[in-house]
């Protein structure tokens, strides 16, 4: 490993190199696109569209419709350079290569399958996307269930994604939430903490509550009523850190009162129902 | 073999360009990247001050990363202590196809638990090192991997060690370390909490005018010769430790036997992210954060960003991938430190014996960016970015203050083949940057001062490192934090 007295070779590499780099960053393929497929589960529909070649630039689809399928087909198998193909220049720019498009997905929910909704409109594309449901700090929710808006755009001749998807989570019967509190304080009161850990969505639950506290042993029934909205007060403070603000769109507080002074119960829509992730007075 | 543009300016208007970049109490201090950028100086649990790779001397199959965030950290910082931001996505970077882009992302998320906020008490009295009992404020974190476009949560609500709050709470400070060592599923180990800073520097002297204590005498502003003092010293961070398999990282998924071959390196950076909003409230509540993560702080060489990247560009070169390095090239291959010296110290550097700026001159550098310093020949050599390299086919080398000098003392383990707690970078890029590299006899031309005297005169960490996992020493107790001034 010499240091010393470097000679003509290393003198050829530092162009080699910069041309290396100059390259790299001008990639839209970002040589990272052979990661293995994942086994999928998807929905779409049979379609004739054809999946673009690696290491093109963007490959406009005969219509909309046909370039969401096979963005959320690439989604699904874990292939970003395949999806980022089906961009228009727009988001092209908000993301210039395969490699930043990559590091955004890892932000996101995978998809698990979809299915095109029916719809008029030429450059807009409806799609109910799932995902297998989870709650985790890295990603935040993943929905069961999801409506993604597209919004597409024609350029090079045919139609491309213009922005990313507009989501709307489709959430689980509210009716579930006060369900799921009931059953989960109903455990809690029977000093029954298996029964409670299985109600819940995540291990350690965020906040404290003199009311819940003190529920274990108690005598006298437990009323969980109707869902509300989470504010953004203390009580969310430590959910928004964790979750960021989207916790506030997606959790629900459930009032609590029966032996102990009353509480809230924070719960989260992970798969078909509510599950718990907090409490606060 | 340098331009004359710096010299024919006068010294003194080079000195007053100095002031502007270096003056005492008007910019951050600084030191391998602490507070090393205008917006990260404002988000010390943000700031990634220094980042470490090295081979297991105990498992060579293992390899070490070490991450640390919030610089300058005051031990008696009670009753908030310090802690990881739990709004932080913290983050790994490797790549090990020689691209510059991520194959393998380690990512770690902070929650903080608080047992009681009827009390303003950190803890209410001893702290349990195995239950953590009386410990109000405690903060745990996830970890997940990455790796072609898979994400795995590999373990949830790791606990954190308390920090060092005195003998008091926290006696016998390293018990708590082992009860907070979480295995990983595929082998392989992870720790996260407040560690003294391994990082040694004479912070001081350093950025009052590029001072070298030792050669106090030569400066153009000259001062009697003292020995070095660690601005350090005292002082701790707090670090995320990462021990992996050399299997989970490498390129064909096994431990390199060949120091020649590409595929046996591999490239780290460190990152920080926040969400792209933050709206703070008006009653006092929590601030909200909102959209997508974008990356607020990195590191991967010591210094670049520090000493290398001017102060326009530093805020940029942070939200900047390695991929992306090539803008910032003409800065790092025209080094400002070097352009300085021989204003700073003109009884030893002129023009005839400081090298010149620019690709064609500074092949040493571009041998650094290229991991051709580590084992791999011209032919082989990988794309130029401010990645941290480390050859896995070249065996560990146990860290001590004498072989601090790295590859510069024709040790294979050390810096620039990944970095040790105990190597010293402040030394070893001083006389790289001087041009020691590109010179045949260790002397600086024209004269019969050898490089080595380049030197802040610290050479050592003012703490031990540990012999194990997590390898990095135990912080200063806020009971036992060193007086000042």
């Amino acid at each position: 490993m010499g240091l010393r007295r470097l000679g003509r070779l290393g003198l050829l590499s530092i162009a080699t190199g910069l041309v290396l780099v100059a390259a790299t960053g001008c990639s839209d393929d970002g040589g990272d696109d052979d990661g293995a497929a994942i086994t999928t589960t998807t929905t779409a529909e049979e379609t004739t569209t054809t999946t673009p070649p690696p290491g093109e630039g963007p490959t406009p689809q005969p219509t909309l419709r046909d370039a969401v399928v096979l963005l959320l087909t690439a989604e699904q198998d874990a292939d970003p350079a395949a999806s980022y193909r089906l961009l228009g220049e727009e988001l092209r720019g908000v993301y210039r290569d395969v490699a930043e498009w990559t590091v955004r997905r890892t932000q996101l929910p995978p998809p698990t399958g979809f299915e095109i909704e029916d719809g008029d409109e030429e450059d807009t594309v409806t799609a109910i996307v799932t995902h297998a449901p989870g709650l985790d700090p890295f990603i935040g929710l993943s929905p069961a269930r999801e409506r993604q808006t597209f919004a597409g755009v024609e350029e090079g001749g045919g139609w491309l994604v213009a922005a990313e998807a507009e989501v709307e989570i489709l959430f689980p019967d509210d009716a579930l939430a006060t369900t799921a509190v009931t059953d989960w304080a109903t455990a809690v009161q029977a000093c029954e903490q298996d029964a409670a850990d299985a109600i819940q969505g995540i291990d350690a639950i965020f906040g404290t509550s003199v009311g819940a506290g003190e529920l274990c042993g108690s005598e006298g029934a437990v009323i969980a009523e109707a869902p509300e909205r989470l504010l953004g007060g203390p009580e969310s403070a430590d959910l928004i850190a964790q979750y960021s603000t989207d916790a506030i769109d997606w959790a629900r507080a459930v009032p609590v009162t029966g032996p102990t002074s009353p509480f809230f119960v924070i719960v989260a829509p992970i798969g078909e129902t509510w599950s718990v992730i907090g409490v606060y007075d | 073999m340098r331009t004359r543009r710096l010299l024919a300016t006068g010294v003194a208007l080079s000195l007053a360009g100095l002031g502007v970049a270096a003056a005492p109490g008007t910019t951050p201090a600084g030191a391998s990247s602490h507070r090393e950028a205008p917006l990260i100086a404002a988000d010390p649990v943000a700031d990634n001050t220094d980042v470490y790779m090295f081979r297991d001397v105990n498992d060579p199959t293992m390899v070490n990363v070490v991450a640390n965030f919030i610089g300058l950290e005051q031990p008696a910082a009670g009753p908030n202590f310090q802690k990881f931001g739990d709004d932080v996505l913290y983050e790994l970077h490797f790549d090990n196809d020689g691209d510059v882009i991520d194959d393998v992302t380690y990512q770690f998320r902070f929650r903080t638990i608080v047992g009681s906020g009827a009390t303003f008490l950190y803890n209410t009295f001893t702290i349990d090192p195995e239950t953590r009992d009386n410990q109000n404020v405690q903060q745990v974190y996830s970890v997940r991997k990455i790796e072609d476009g898979v994400s795995t949560v590999l373990a949830t609500d790791v606990p954190t060690p308390p920090v060092n709050v005195g003998p008091r709470s926290t006696p016998d400070y390293n018990d708590y370390v082992e009860p907070t060592v979480a295995d990983l599923p595929g082998g392989g180990q992870v720790f996260a909490g407040q560690r003294d800073d391994s990082f040694f520097v004479d912070l001081g002297s350093v950025f009052d005018l590029l001072g070298l204590r030792p050669i106090n005498s030569a400066h153009v502003a000259p001062l009697p010769d003292a020995p070095g003092v660690d601005g350090l010293a005292g002082k701790n961070v707090h670090s995320i430790v990462l021990q992996v398999p050399i299997t989970e990282i490498s390129k064909n998924g096994d431990v390199p036997t060949d120091a020649t071959d590409p595929d046996s390196v591999v490239g780290l950076y460190a990152s920080s992210s926040r969400q792209r909003v933050r709206v703070l409230s008006a009653r006092g509540t929590a601030p909200r954060n909102l959209g997508q993560y974008v990356q607020v702080s990195r590191l991967g060489i010591p210094l670049v960003n520090e000493v290398l990247i001017p102060l326009g560009q530093k805020d940029k070169w942070n939200g900047t991938a390695p991929k992306d390095d090539a803008q910032f090239f003409g800065s790092i291959l025209d080094p400002e430190p070097t352009r300085l010296l021989p204003v700073v110290y003109p009884a030893v550097f002129n023009d005839a014996n400081t090298p010149d700026g620019g690709a064609a001159n500074r092949p040493d550098l571009i041998q650094l960016l290229t991991g051709q310093v580590i084992g791999l020949s011209a032919a082989d050599a990988l794309p130029p970015a401010d990645l941290l390299r480390l050859n896995l086919a070249v065996a560990p080398v146990q860290g001590t203050p004498s072989n601090s000098m790295g590859a510069l003392d024709a040790d294979p383990g050390g810096f620039p083949n990944g970095r040790r707690l105990t190597d010293d970078v402040t030394d070893i890029e001083l006389r790289v940057l001087a041009g020691e590299l590109l010179d045949d006899d260790g002397t600086i031309d024209g004269t019969a001062i050898p490089y080595a005297a380049l030197s802040d005169g610290v050479q050592v960490n003012d703490r031990p490192e540990l012999a194990g996992f997590p390898y990095v020493g135990d912080p200063v107790s806020g009971y036992d934090q060193p007086a000042t001034g």
